[in-house]
């Protein structure tokens, strides 16, 4: 390859990396930026004199609605509800994987194929049964009916990843095991487990992501006081009591994406091998 | 220990395709059963039936005279080694071995030492803490073996275990897995579809195709006494000669004419020798002769050999032996001979000898006897 060429290559790279890059920057520097600098300086300067009131602010004091608490509180239940849903949703995808590649059965393959109809199903669709069923078992208004939600409409698509993953092991290893005495469940913890860290790894970012992300099922069924946190960051930014703080807006907006952030920088190496890996080598 | 039976074995999978149609077999305690086939006749079916890893449609399958049909594989007392090895991924060696005794709730102390002899019976020793994907092909058989030798079952069941071995290893598995049969004495079924480990191994074996075992029978007879034409040409390498002729009376015998030659011109006789007497119904009906390439050779073997002289079209020196090929009734036709008895000669002379002559119906290819 040519210099040139290679050079252009960077370039391309490079400017894609900051054109991706822009908006964190201008929401960092704002959020360290004190309103006068923010009305008078550039939007993508650095700030003069970078301070963390705002954060404090955002995460402790700033009005969402009627309460004046900041993002703290939905923060916390952001995460009582996501890390239920998202465990429970991937436990029990890796179950139904493990159902329908190793002990198939008569219309497996039927069931399979409804499951995968069901990671099309938009969001809207949901809205309505999903209320009146909450209703009708008693969860409305609950954070455990929020999980629920979010467990059902994610299961399509965690037992659709380990289906894929568990549908290359041998049945040989299955007949194996059955020889040597294990049942259903010493199958699944002692063989298959041990072996399925990378689509758990995948698996968990993705429903991670989309859960904490969520906004519709949040605003639809979520009590006042179980409100997530994307929820109380809309409620955050368009409550305003004279000037509108774009510093506390920024950081609170950063507040709320953190986590995801956060589970991608831990566990995004896996993630980019689990969705190649598949096979499993013995 | 214990022996097998298996009556009356019909198998139809889900997607209504009859896979196994009625298999009879026996065998006594400590025998060796060898199932062979193409690929797709059923092999597998049967020995995962035996397994308890299949259900059985109709029949009945017993171990030590015991009815099995519903147990599940964990209480039929076997073990079993697989064709891909199916060793657990995750597990170490030792670990692969000690799986199924755990289960078993085998003592810990017990299961050290069990897994200290299979490991010194299979040189095994040095590997015991290695993961699967750390050993060779070779390696992953052995511990595959051993972890079916540790329960020390009554019944070993394998399903082509070799196959996926080069040559050399293949051989060398081949007579360890004969030596361990011989000093465990363990009754063993075997899949394979190489007919010369079929012959090498089995004290008993099976020949399937579409799901009918088409004989069984020790290797001699399987080899000496082929009942129908695929029988003698999936056994044996080369296979079986099988050679168009007619039969005749002259005087008191019978013999088969056959011609020889690219263009037939030349017709030898070939007396059959015993002539049993039912073949009075074939007089002058055209039959297929059956001869392996070993019978026409340059050695007198019998006195009941006779000379014939044939053409060479191509001549391959295996080492030890010569394989001619010729013409023989319009077939092409294998015979072994010593290398120093072709040159570079168009004709030889070659004993035929009789003793062994099998004949089939051209029709449904079944023995005549
Ligand atoms: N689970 C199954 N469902 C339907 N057909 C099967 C199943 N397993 C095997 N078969 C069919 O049964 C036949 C015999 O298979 P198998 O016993 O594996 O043959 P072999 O081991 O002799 O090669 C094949 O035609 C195969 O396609
Ligand atoms: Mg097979």
């Amino acid at each position: 390859m040519s210099k040139l060429s290679r050079a252009c290559i960077y370039a391309v790279l490079i400017l894609a990396a900051l054109y991706t890059l822009a908006p964190l920057w201008v929401m960092v520097a704002t959020s360290l930026k004190s309103l006068d600098e923010i009305r008078e300086g550039s939007l993508i300067a650095a700030p003069l004199a970078p301070s963390l009131s705002s954060w404090g602010k955002a995460w402790s004091s700033a009005c969402s609605g009627v309460r004046c608490e900041g993002l703290q509180p939905f923060f916390w239940n952001s995460l009582i509800m996501t890390i239920p849903a998202v465990l429970i949703s991937t436990f029990v995808g890796a179950l139904n994987g493990y159902v329908l590649t190793q002990w198939r059965f008569r219309g497996s393959e039927v069931l399979f194929t409804a499951l995968l109809v069901g990671c099309f199903i938009p969001f809207q669709v949901v809205l309505l049964p999903m209320a009146r069923t909450l209703g009708a078992i008693g969860l409305s208004d609950s954070v455990i009916g929020l999980i629920f939600v979010h467990v059902v409409y994610g299961l399509a698509f965690t037992t659709l990843f380990f289906r894929n993953y568990y549908v290359s092991i041998p049945a040989d290893l299955m007949k194996a095991a059955r020889v040597d005495g294990a049942g259903f469940f010493t199958i699944f913890w002692r063989i298959l487990m041990p072996i399925s860290g990378p689509i758990f790894v995948v698996c968990i970012i993705w429903q991670f992501t989309q859960i904490w992300n969520d906004f519709l099922f949040g605003v639809a069924f979520a009590g006042s006081d179980s409100q997530p946190i994307t929820v109380a960051l809309n409620n955050l930014v368009r409550t305003s009591t004279g000037v509108k703080e774009y510093n506390v807006d920024m950081a609170a907006a950063i507040i709320a994406a953190l986590p995801t952030l956060f589970v991608y920088i831990v566990a995004g190496k896996y993630f980019v091998r689990g969705l190649t890996a598949g096979a499993v080598k013995g | 220990m214990a022996n097998l039976s298996i009556r009356n074995i019909r198998k139809t999978y889900p997607n209504g395709v009859e896979v196994l149609k009625g298999i009879n077999l026996d065998i006594a305690d400590g025998e060796f059963l060898i199932l062979v086939g193409g690929s797709g006749c059923g092999k597998s079916t049967l020995l995962n039936m035996i397994a308890g890893l299949e259900s059985v449609t109709e029949g009945e399958i017993a171990i030590g005279a015991k009815r099995v049909n519903d147990l599940p594989p964990k209480d039929r007392d076997i073990a079993m080694v697989f064709q891909s090895y199916a060793l657990y991924p995750s597990m170490s060696v030792r670990e692969n071995i000690a799986f199924g005794l755990s289960l078993r709730k085998v003592p810990k102390a017990e299961q050290e030492a069990t897994i200290a002899r299979v490991a010194k019976l299979l040189q095994i020793e040095a590997l015991l803490d290695r993961r699967p994907a750390q050993l060779s092909g070779g390696q992953r058989q052995r511990v595959a073996m051993g972890r079916a030798l540790a329960r020390e079952p009554q019944l070993f069941l394998f399903d082509e275990p070799l196959s996926n071995l080069d040559a050399k290893l293949r051989v060398e598995m081949r007579s360890e897995i004969k030596l361990l049969h011989k000093r465990l004495g363990i009754t063993t079924v075997y899949v394979t579809h190489d007919q010369i480990e079929a012959m090498t191994l089995g004290d008993k074996i099976a020949v399937m195709k579409d799901g009918v075992v088409q004989q069984f029978g020790t290797p001699d007879e399987i080899y000496q006494r082929p009942t129908n034409t695929f029988v003698a040409s999936f056994m044996g390498s080369p296979p079986m000669n099988l050679i168009p002729a007619t039969l005749a009376a002259e005087g008191d015998r019978v013999v088969a004419r056959v011609s020889v030659g690219e263009r037939g011109a030349i017709t030898a006789t070939l007396p059959l020798s015993p002539s049993p007497s039912a073949l009075t119904a074939w007089m002058n009906r055209k039959v297929l002769l059956g001869l392996r390439p070993e019978q026409i050779s340059d050695t007198v073997r019998a006195s009941e050999s006779v000379q014939i002289s044939i053409p060479v079209t191509l001549t391959e020196i295996t080492g030890a032996d010569a394989l001619v090929l010729t013409k023989i009734g319009g077939v092409s036709v294998v015979c072994r001979l010593h290398p120093q008895s072709v040159g570079a000669r168009d004709w030889v002379n070659v004993q035929v000898d009789m003793t062994h002559a099998v004949l089939f119906d051209q029709q449904s290819g079944q023995r005549i006897d």
